[in-house]
């Protein structure tokens, strides 16, 4: 299974929703998510988990490269609803602690909203 | 049960190695929680050797064995690339870091570090030798 990966905007917020697999295959449509992310007037950015099996360190690297992007630009980050393994490789390279992740989709639309 | 696989030095044949070794353990051991772990260091260092040793060839060679009752993958990765640097391999991120002061790149081979349970990686007479073994939960 490859990724899949859809946008939208939700309560002046772009939710960015990743499913299946981000190997290292979809490491151009992951970077692509970086200029969206420049072109949005959306206040806040989201990435939706829930249905994300697999992660490797380019995709996180991509996810970071997004973090950091939103930062700069004064826009409000958060993941949400993080598989146990997919949780864990975040907590092994130390980004739980920075970044901030919400458990439901409804969390993190109400952090980055806030 | 024990296979052996040849790969160009190229992606696309990555991602087709990849699914084969899943689906051989897969029809194995049929519930691991951990056997992503096992296919994200696998493919953290067919990824690295693809981009950066300048190999020629892949020979990935990997062994089930069932003790009781639990499954363990042992896994050889030999490639003809450059010679990785003792540097390269024992480079860690330094999490306490600040993203913003954070290097890029050395995620790979520190995530085939932290998942795996034994690694090595050996170079002898112009080949790489990456050893991995997997116990399964």
């Amino acid at each position: 299974m490859s990724l899949d990966i859809t946008k939208e905007v939700k309560d002046g917020v772009l939710v960015i929703t990743l499913k299946g697999r981000a190997a290292h295959s979809a490491n151009q449509e992951l970077n692509a998510v970086l200029n969206d992310i420049k072109m949005t007037d959306a206040t806040g950015v989201v990435f939706y988990m829930k249905e994300l099996s697999y992660l490797n360190s380019m995709a996180i690297g991509s996810i970071i490269e997004a973090f950091k992007l939103c930062t700069a630009l004064g826009k409000k980050f958060c993941l949400a609803s993080l598989r146990p393994e997919i949780e864990e490789l975040f907590r092994l390279t130390g980004l739980l602690s920075v970044i901030p992740v919400a458990s439901t989709l409804e969390e993190a639309l109400s952090k980055v909203s806030a | 049960m024990r296979t052996e696989l040849f790969l160009k030095p190229k992606l696309e044949e990555v991602s087709t190695a990849l699914e084969k070794v899943e689906a051989t353990i897969r029809s194995f051991v049929k519930s691991s929680e951990n056997l992503g772990e096992f296919i994200i260091a696998l493919e953290e260092i067919l990824v690295n050797i693809v981009k950066y040793s300048k190999a020629s060839y892949i020979k990935l060679e990997f062994e089930l064995r069932e003790e009781n009752r639990k499954w363990t993958v042992f896994s050889i990765l030999i490639d003809d690339g450059e010679e990785v640097p003792k540097h390269i391999l024992d480079t860690s991120p330094d999490l306490s870091l600040p993203l913003s002061k954070r290097k890029i790149g050395g995620l790979g081979l520190y995530f085939v570090k932290k998942l795996i349970d034994e690694f090595k990686y050996e170079h002898i007479n112009g080949e790489n030798f990456w050893f991995m073994k997997k116990y399964f939960s």
